[in-house]
């Protein structure tokens, strides 16, 4: 299938903003000069076993890309045939990725693998939330793995696989609760909320481990280190482009 | 005349090793003041086993290829900092790292040259590789001596927590340790830092960050 594409550029008097349709379809919701904000739906029924999504995110250098996930999505029971979860996003110099995706249900019997990909130039930053839930209600969950890697020109800031089987709980590492909600930042140090983790490299990992998505906190996170990612984002931003490409005085 | 590797190996596990792992629960402590029932320590050690555990290990056979190269160890402490997201876990395991090389660098002095433009306590895995590398230690073993003495080191604390049966105890080590024999050889040949296992526990972590804070505690982490 064909891959999701979404690139943001800066441009006048609005943004460049390429969107492909692929299993998800993304939609402009708005746009400045240097922000594209995009929503992103399911093209079709997603996600059965066997199917292959990629998503590709290209965030240009000083812009910054909201994604946001219209619905949630389910993987249903694959008798035996993963399917894939691929998104590549990268981020320019000086750009900023808002990705708030809304929760993955690995319902009984599926088998997922997701791989995320984020590569930060210099100056880039991310926040990015991820939801995954076992099973709808009442069921043990599937299986999941996803390999998470973020890195920049440096190397490696946060490198991550999570092998989930709703069937075979570990202690430790989700128990017996079936949701682990996430916001990730990278490219800068947030705000430290209660129990998140501070990266080595800058960057924070706040999560919630629970019964029920409702339970979570972490809206509240991912709205104030959006937040911060942005603020801080747009007070170190180059000038405003114009049409001959050439910097306002300021 | 220099002593086998093997027993370096032995010397290295053992628990009266002057190098300050006696003040380590391997997550323990965290897990049960968070209200982990005891009954579920096995079942937390085999996964301790192959999450964090196996991630040091990965890193302990690079850094043991590194120092028989003489290549550089900056990119595996980064690599391996990467894949541990919990400060308080990255802090235990420089704890033990400068005990460790403390040791170290009064037995086998080209230790300290080979974790080279890392400060005074690397990660506890960038030791040991180290150190195998210089006595001789194959990767097979360094595996097994990493995830070991994690083992090890959680049981002793567990009877310390939790007093019961000492043989259940050792029942336990040699379970978990044997948990991750399918998977000894794939981490002992690996040989680039994206290689390095990665498998976290997202349980574990949120329960070693509240116990770094605490001021109910025995042990260190």
């Amino acid at each position: 299938m064909t891959t999701t594409r979404i690139a943001v550029r800066a441009g006048h008097p609005r943004a460049q903003v390429d969107l492909v349709v692929g299993a998800l379809a993304p939609r402009l919701v708005g746009r400045t000069s240097r922000t594209a904000h995009v929503a992103l739906t399911a093209a079709g029924m997603l996600l059965l076993g066997g199917d292959r999504v990629e998503v590709e995110v290209d965030v240009g250098p000083d812009c910054t890309l909201e994604l946001e996930d219209v619905g949630g999505m389910v993987a249903y029971r694959a008798l035996g045939s993963t399917s894939q979860l691929t998104l590549a996003a990268r981020v320019g110099s000086g750009g900023t990725l808002l990705w708030r995706a809304l929760p993955l249900v690995v319902a009984e019997g599926a088998l997922v693998d997701r791989r995320t990909r984020i590569d930060l130039d210099r100056g880039g930053r991310a926040v990015i939330r991820e939801t995954v839930v076992l099973g709808r209600q009442g069921e043990a969950g599937g299986s999941l793995t996803s390999h998470l890697s973020i890195a920049d020109p440096d190397g490696p800031v946060l490198t991550e696989d999570l092998d989930l089987d709703g069937s075979s709980p570990e202690p430790g590492v989700l128990g017996s609760e079936r949701v682990l909600d996430a916001v990730i930042a990278i490219g800068f140090r947030p705000d430290p909320e209660p129990g998140s983790l501070e990266l080595d490299q800058p960057g924070a990992v706040a999560r919630h481990v629970g019964r029920h998505t409702h339970e979570s906190s972490l809206d509240r996170v991912w709205a104030s280190w959006a937040e911060q990612a942005t603020s801080t984002a747009a007070s170190r931003a180059a000038p405003e482009p114009t049409p001959a490409g050439v910097p306002h005085p300021r | 005349m220099q002593p086998s590797s093997h027993t370096i190996s032995l010397l290295l596990a053992d628990a009266r090793l002057p190098s300050g792992g006696h003040a380590q629960s391997s997550g323990v402590e965290p897990a049960l003041l968070a209200g982990m029932p005891v009954a579920d320590v096995p079942a937390f050690l085999r996964a301790r086993a192959r999450t964090t555990a196996t991630v040091d290990a990965g890193t302990a056979v690079l850094a043991r290829h590194a120092a028989l190269d003489c290549i550089p160890v900056a990119p595996i402490e980064r690599a391996w900092a990467a894949r541990t997201p919990s400060r308080a876990i990255r802090d235990a395991s420089k704890d033990l790292g400068r005990g460790l090389l403390r040791l170290a660098g009064r037995i086998w002095p080209e230790v300290r040259a080979s974790l080279d433009g890392l400060d005074e306590s690397p990660p506890r895995p960038l030791v040991l590789g180290a150190i195998a590398a210089h006595t001789g230690i194959d990767a097979e073993s360094l595996v097994r001596l990493t995830v070991y003495d994690d083992m090890a080191c959680a049981v002793a604390a567990l009877l310390k927590l939790e007093p019961g049966d000492p043989a259940q105890g050792v029942a336990m080590v040699l379970d978990a340790c044997s948990s991750i024999e399918p998977h000894v050889a794939a981490v002992s040949s690996i040989t680039s830092t994206h290689q390095i296992p990665a498998a976290s526990a997202p349980l574990s972590e949120a329960w070693s960050q509240a116990h770094a804070l605490t001021t109910r505690r025995l042990f260190r982490a």
